[in-house]
């Protein structure tokens, strides 16, 4: 319910000059935690302005000096707040929303919100809530930010249980992805069957499909801007569970209380505690064969200060490792890979319309294999690490235009493919390995223009530079979007935007591999160039949905492909097996959700066409579709809660089937003398040239909550592919043979080939413990 | 390094046929319009074989009721074929042969040895239909032992075999070990390059495996970089067909013309020595 409030004076109240116009501005934050709520919305009721809160909870709002002042702040998921206050200078006023248990009469609330999305001129954006990907089904129990992301229309996964995103055509390394705003260069584990965000540790995440905002830059088909909380300022509280894999626990709490707090966050697989433990008691058996080693883990931490009542420090990290080990009599095997990520973030606020924020940042991505024998070792590994300096300032000009401007430099050190392997006493050495460092530019400027009531202009531009071993690339990089509203339910937005993207992912195996390796734009290698245009509209059906339905089209150029059986492991003439050509994409996205109610969730469809083509050697420059093109895509998620105790959730999925590249003939391969067997070698057509079956699925998911009096837990259940469709994840073509004697002469010919296809998961129910305190 | 994934899609894959995710389906595949293919292995001194067969559409079968009746299905016969080098020429007659010492099968053979001092060699076919085939290679040197080291460990040995890459151009290599004889599944079959040698000298090995009495047959092979491609494409290509990871792609035959044709024509330079491991 709507709750009345009447200030007459608040804290931190500023004397300014008197004027006309005055300058409301502030944070707002969530009452319990003390978090900066993102996109909420301050509405000024006297005169139908408003504005919405920035990444970091700020707003700053014009308003006139000679009459009370009557404002409304909503935020999805938060009592709605109204204030009114006399503003005959500029005021600094500091909210707090009420988290709203779910109220099945909240209905205004998600009405202002969508009104809030229609007003915007934002377009191709998603929003993930992590409370909605806490309760749906998971793969094993968990739970997994990217893979609800993947349930939203324009963007698809690759294969079955793959964390990887493909953005309106985009490949998987087209995606910014930014934890902290710190880039998480590969967001993966176990070959991309998990992703690494932790959800009890995320505070917002959001999607852009197209319509880029001009603070971002450097990949073509999207941005995953994903902010961690800042942990509680009110009070020390904990969450975590238990799971059939893994188990985790989040800590936060204040320093100070309002002032500073910290939250850690940890998750970790167990899987090899087992596994280790079964070794150990078989270690004496001759005939027993050890089992490897698995496990992944991640860390977050972050801590924050408030320096005064102007500035703002923010300290955060995330570091987390795949580690798979096997040793035995012969070897001892070592394989590990992952993430680490460090921010540094301060924001300052110089008057009522200027906030600044500037941030440095550290990321890094590496992999490592290493093997000993005895008089021997292999190791090889390749590194990408960045610094970064990024600062950037708001300036709200009047209620009619807000500037953003800003400016990024980053430093790249690319390690690609370095292999070190001999023998101890040096007799025998192998080594390869390039070393690149590479240095990136972005300077953007962009204003955020209300025209007039119904419309709405953000233009801006980015200037992008690229440098590396003497080699400099330019870019201007336009971004326009525009909403004109229709009506009070209806609203027609425009976008285009041009991309660059310096920094390109070396894997052709259409799986999330850890040993996959970043490697830079250089004199051969042009930097990759998407265009995109969308048009779309949105419409606030009745009370309780919001209708969006989007159009693009993209252009692509400088794209790189692989050739035929390219050699992309420990390669130091690598970019020799790189091939350039250009490619375009097309679809159509409609979108139906519901945020309020005991009945929530969203259908999301897409229509989708991609083409590459232009390369050379690869089948004569023909257009060909890249192994990503899917071009039927559905998503149904639907989330009811029955009562206080139960919530049912389900997820359906359809796509078309994955592009697949089968043989088409085949001949006998003899071999010399002492090969293996006569092969049947398998003689492929066209590139992409075979769709499998289509692909769909339904997971059932049941939460069961308990309230005792620390706090509250719950048992979650959830069934993965509830109807055991065994899906196909690759199709291969066997051939039994019999061997044919005539004389002295045998030979081995095929007798019956048939098309095999293997499934992934069959029905998997899982089990999870989840508390809060 | 590829194989830990494949370790590790292995067992995925048996979990998956324990849970019976293996499952046959009826795809219906694009046209596929049957190609020449040649294989031919040139050995100095001994005679040109030569096999000419065509590849099949993938789900084609066999008429299995005799090999003759296969073979009928699968050679491509009445071809003119010629082995040009230097000044000299071989003819190779159109006759089903089988080198029982090699295994080899082919159907066009020649009379005449392969000169022990030629060293390029031109590939000549003309099919019945008019359509034509050509094909190069080059005898290069064989590549010797330096030392093969057998090394004990407890009652178990292991075998280490040492050459040098001594070429200022790039090499590339085949290795096969035997145990016990030719005629077996080698225990190891792998294809390398000196890419990334530091000083010429190159180990390829085995772990502590062996027992004493055990033989071991170590033969190393020393390619062309077009039959290194030859080899490198038939092998991803029956890898790709198996599993998710490896990509597909075409076969980089060294054989071209008008028929369009398969296949590789090369010349076999090889190292190969047979120990005995010591009781």
């Amino acid at each position: 319910m709507t709750k009345l409030l009447t200030l007459l004076l608040l804290s931190s109240l500023t004397t300014i000059a008197y004027a006309q116009f005055s300058t409301v501005s502030g944070t707002i934050k969530d009452q319990a935690s003390g978090e900066q709520l993102i996109g909420a919305s301050v509405h000024w009721l006297n005169d139908s302005t408003g504005t919405t809160t920035n990444e970091y909870g700020f707003y700053s709002l014009r308003v006139s000096s000679q009459d009370s002042v009557h404002l409304q702040i909503s935020y999805i998921g938060y009592t709605t707040l109204e204030v009114s206050i006399l503003a005959g200078k500029d005021v600094a006023l500091d909210l707090h929303l009420i988290p709203d248990e779910i109220n099945l009469d909240e209905v205004l609330v998600t009405s202002d919100s969508y009104r809030e999305r229609l007003r915007s001129t934002e377009m191709s954006v998603e929003g993930i809530s992590t409370r909605e990907a806490k309760i749906l089904p998971a793969l094993l129990g968990e739970v997994d930010i990217i893979k609800t992301i993947q349930l939203k229309p324009g963007i698809s996964s690759g294969s079955e249980g793959s964390s990887g995103l493909y953005v309106r055509g985009g490949g998987a390394d087209q995606n910014l992805i930014i934890l902290d705003e710190a880039i998480v260069y590969n967001a993966n584990h176990l070959f991309g069957f998990f992703s690494t965000f932790s959800a009890d540790a995320i505070k917002d995440v959001k999607v852009y499909k197209g319509g880029f905002p001009s603070q971002y830059g450097g990949r073509l088909s999207s941005v995953i801007d994903v902010k961690l909380k800042e942990g509680n300022n009110q009070r020390f509280s904990g969450t975590g569970g238990l799971g059939l894999i893994s188990s985790r626990l989040t800590l936060e709490g204040p320093i100070t209380k309002d002032k500073s707090s910290f939250i850690v966050s940890g998750r970790r697989t167990y899987v090899d505690l087992i596994t280790n433990a079964v070794n150990r008691s078989n270690v004496d058996k001759e005939s027993f064969n050890p089992i490897p080693a698995y496990s992944f883990y991640d860390l977050n931490a972050k801590v924050n200060f408030k320096l005064g009542e102007r500035d703002h420090l923010y300290l955060s990290g995330y570091f987390g490792r795949d580690l798979f080990a096997f040793s035995d009599d012969n070897f001892d095997f070592d394989f590990n890979w992952g993430n680490g990520t460090g921010t540094v973030r301060w924001n300052h606020q110089f008057n009522p319309r200027l906030f600044s924020n500037t941030t440095f940042t550290y990321s890094q991505y590496h992999y490592r294999i290493s093997n000993r024998v005895t008089g021997f070792s292999f190791n090889l590994s390749s590194q990408i690490r960045d610094v970064n300096f990024k600062t950037d300032l708001y300036y709200a000009v009047n209620n009619n235009h807000t500037l953003r401007m800003g400016l990024q430099a980053t430093s790249h050190r690319f390690d690609v493919g370095r292999l070190k392997a001999g023998s101890d006493d040096g007799t025998v050495s192998f080594s390869a390995g390039q070393k690149f460092d590479g240095t990136e530019f972005g300077l953007y400027v962009s204003d955020e223009a209300v025209i007039s009531q119904e419309l709405k202009v953000t233009s801006g531009l980015r200037l992008s530079a690229f440098s590396n071993k003497g080699e400099t690339y330019f870019s201007l990089e336009p971004r326009v979007a525009a909403r004109l509203l229709v009506s009070d339910r209806t609203a027609v937005k425009l976008s285009y935007a041009r991309m660059k993207q310096y920094v390109h992912l070396v894997s052709n195996s259409g799986l999330a591999l850890p040993t996959d390796i970043w490697y830079p734009s250089t004199r051969n290698v042009k930097p990759e160039v998407a265009d995109q245009i969308a048009v779309g509209y949105s419409y606030l059906l009745g009370k309780h949905f919001l209708l969006t339905n989007e159009y693009y089209y993209k252009f692509l150029d400088h794209q790189i492909e692989f050739k035929d059986h390219a050699n992309l492991f420990a390669n130091d003439d690598l970019e020799q097996e790189f091939r350039f050509g250009d490619g375009f994409a097309y679809g159509m996205e409609l979108g139906l959700e519901k945020k309020a109610g005991r009945f929530t969730g969203w259908l999301g469809y897409t229509l989708a066409y991609i083409r590459k083509g232009g390369f050379e050697d690869i089948q004569d420059g023909d257009y060909f579709p890249p192994s990503h093109d899917r071009r039927h895509d559905l998503s149904m998620v639907a989330m009811f809660q029955l009562n206080r105790r139960f919530t049912v959730t389900s997820t359906f999925v359809y796509g078309s089937g994955d592009i697949g590249w089968l043989p088409l003939g085949r001949y006998i391969f003899q071999d010399v003398p002492g090969a293996e067997f006569q092969a049947v070698v398998p003689v492929y057509g066209d590139r992409n040239s075979f769709r499998l079956p289509p692909y769909h699925r339904m997971d059932l998911g049941l939460v069961i909550n308990f309230f005792p009096n620390w706090g509250h837990q719950d048992l979650t259940i959830s069934i993965y592919n509830l109807y055991d469709r065994r899906n196909p994840y690759f199709l291969f073509l066997d051939a039994d043979t019999e061997t044919l004697r005539q004389g002295n002469i045998d030979i081995e010919v095929p007798t019956g080939i048939a098309a095999k296809q293997v499934s992934l998961f069959p029905i998997l129910p899982s089990v999870t413990w989840n508390f809060k305190f | 390094m590829k194989n830990s994934f494949q370790y590790v899609v292995l067992c995925f894959a048996a979990v998956g046929l324990s849970c019976n995710l293996e499952n046959e389906v009826v795809v219906d595949l694009p046209a596929y319009e049957p190609q020449v293919v040649v294989e031919c292995y040139l050995e100095s001194n001994k005679p040109v074989r030569l096999l000419l067969a065509r590849s099949n559409r993938y789900f084609d079968a066999f008429d299995l009721s005799s090999l003759e009746t296969v073979l009928d299905e699968s050679l491509e016969q009445e071809a003119t074929v010629r082995v040009k080098f230097g000044s000299g020429e071989i003819d190779l007659r159109n006759e089903i042969n089988f080198d029982a010492q090699t295994g080899f099968l082919g159907n066009y053979l020649s009379w005449e040895r392969v000169p022990e001092t030629a060293d390029t060699f031109f590939l000549e076919i003309i099919l019945s239909d008019g359509s034509e085939i050509r094909g190069q290679t080059v005898m290069i040197p064989e590549v010797p032992f330096d030392s093969i080291v057998i090394e004990s460990e407890d009652t178990l040995a292991r075998v280490l075999m040492y050459f040098t890459d001594t070429y200022d151009e790039e090499n590339f290599y085949r290795r096969h070990l035997h145990r016990t004889t030719l005629d077996s599944v080698p225990y190891q079959d792998f294809l390398a390059e000196d890419t990334f040698s530091d000083n010429g000298v190159i180990v390829f090995g085995t772990g502590f495996e062996f027992e004493p009495g055990d033989t071991v047959i170590n033969t190393l092979y020393h390619l062309t970089k077009a039959y290194y491609d030859y080899l490198v494409s038939v092998t991803f290509s029956i890898q790709a067909n198996l599993d998710p990871i490896t990509q597909p792609g075409s076969i980089f035959s060294n054989v071209s013309g008008s028929a369009n044709p398969l296949g590789i024509f090369t010349a076999l330079s090889y190292a190969r020595d047979t120990t005995v491991i010591d009781q």
